[in-house]
C-alpha cells in the first residue's frame, strides 16, 4: 500500500534517519494498533505516545520535545 | 585501576554513554572496512544518522541490563536491518560492519574497566555482542537468503 500523506509527513517530522525511520514508526504505530497505510489524525493521536517512546531511543532529549511537538501539530491539523 | 563499586553491566553502560564520540569513530572505521571489502557503492550516512544508530545501540545495552524482555532489541535490529536492506545494503556487508564494530568497541570499552573487573566485562560483552551479530544474521536470513551471496562471488 502507498503510505498516506499524513504518515509521510510524520516520517519527515520525526527527524529519524532514513535508514530506519519507516521501520521504527511502523512498529510504534503497530503497538498502538494503528495502520500507517491508512493513518488518520485520530490514529496519529493514538499512536503519538508510542512514537514519542521510540524517538527517545534514537534522538537527543532536547530534540525529542521539538519533534513530538511538530508531530502533535500534524495530529491536530 | 581499583575495582569500581558499580557492577560490571552498569559500569559498561556508563562507559558506552560517555564515549559516544570514540565509538562513533569505531563505527565509521568499520563502515570504511566494509566498503573496501565488498566493493559496493554504499550510501553515505550523515553523522547524525550514525549518532542515532549509536544511541539506539546504547538503549539496547540499557535494556539488556534491566533484563525485562527485549522489545527495543527486536525493534532496533528489525528496523535497522530491514531499512539497510531496502537501501541496497547486503547482509554480508552488514554482518561485516557489525562484527568489526563490536571488535573495536570491546577493546575500547574494556580498556576503561578496572583491571579486576575486566574478565567479567569481557564475558558480558562477548555474550551481548555475539547475540547482536547473531540476530543481525538471523534477520538477514529471514529477509532473504539470496542476499547472503557475496557480491564478488
Amino acid at each position: 500500500m502507498i503510505p498516506t500523506p499524513l504518515y509521510e509527513r510524520v516520517l519527515s517530522e520525526s527527524g529519524l534517519s532514513r535508514i530506519f525511520v519507516d521501520g521504527v514508526l511502523r512498529r510504534a504505530c503497530s503497538r498502538a494498533n494503528v495502520n500507517v497505510d491508512a493513518m488518520s489524525s485520530e490514529g496519529l493521536r493514538k499512536a503519538l505516545p508510542f512514537i514519542e517512546e521510540s524517538l527517545r531511543i534514537y534522538l537527543a532529549p532536547s530534540e525529542v520535545d521539538l519533534r513530538v511537538g511538530a508531530i502533535r501539530k500534524l495530529a491536530e491539523a | 585501576m581499583a575495582s569500581s563499586d558499580l557492577d560490571v553491566p552498569t559500569l559498561l553502560l556508563q562507559i558506552a554513554r560517555r564515549s559516544e564520540e570514540a565509538w562513533l569513530a569505531t563505527l565509521r572505521q568499520a563502515i570504511v572496512h566494509g566498503r573496501r571489502k565488498f566493493k559496493l557503492p554504499m550510501p553515505n550516512y550523515a553523522d547524525e544518522e550514525l549518532r542515532q544508530l549509536a544511541r539506539g545501540y546504547v538503549a539496547l545495552v540499557e535494556e539488556a541490563i534491566a533484563g525485562n524482555g527485549r522489545p527495543r532489541w527486536d525493534a532496533y535490529i528489525g528496523s535497522v536491518v530491514e531499512g539497510m536492506a531496502k537501501g541496497g545494503i547486503t547482509y554480508p556487508y552488514l554482518a561485516h560492519v557489525a562484527a568489526g564494530f563490536q571488535a573495536g568497541a570491546i577493546s575500547a570499552w574494556v580498556s576503561e574497566v578496572p583491571e579486576a573487573q575486566r574478565p567479567e566485562a569481557i564475558e558480558w560483552l562477548m555474550v551481548f555482542f555475539a547475540d547482536y551479530v547473531g540476530d543481525v544474521i538471523n534477520t538477514g536470513i529471514r529477509l532473504g537468503a539470496r542476499e547472503w551471496m557475496r557480491a564478488d562471488d
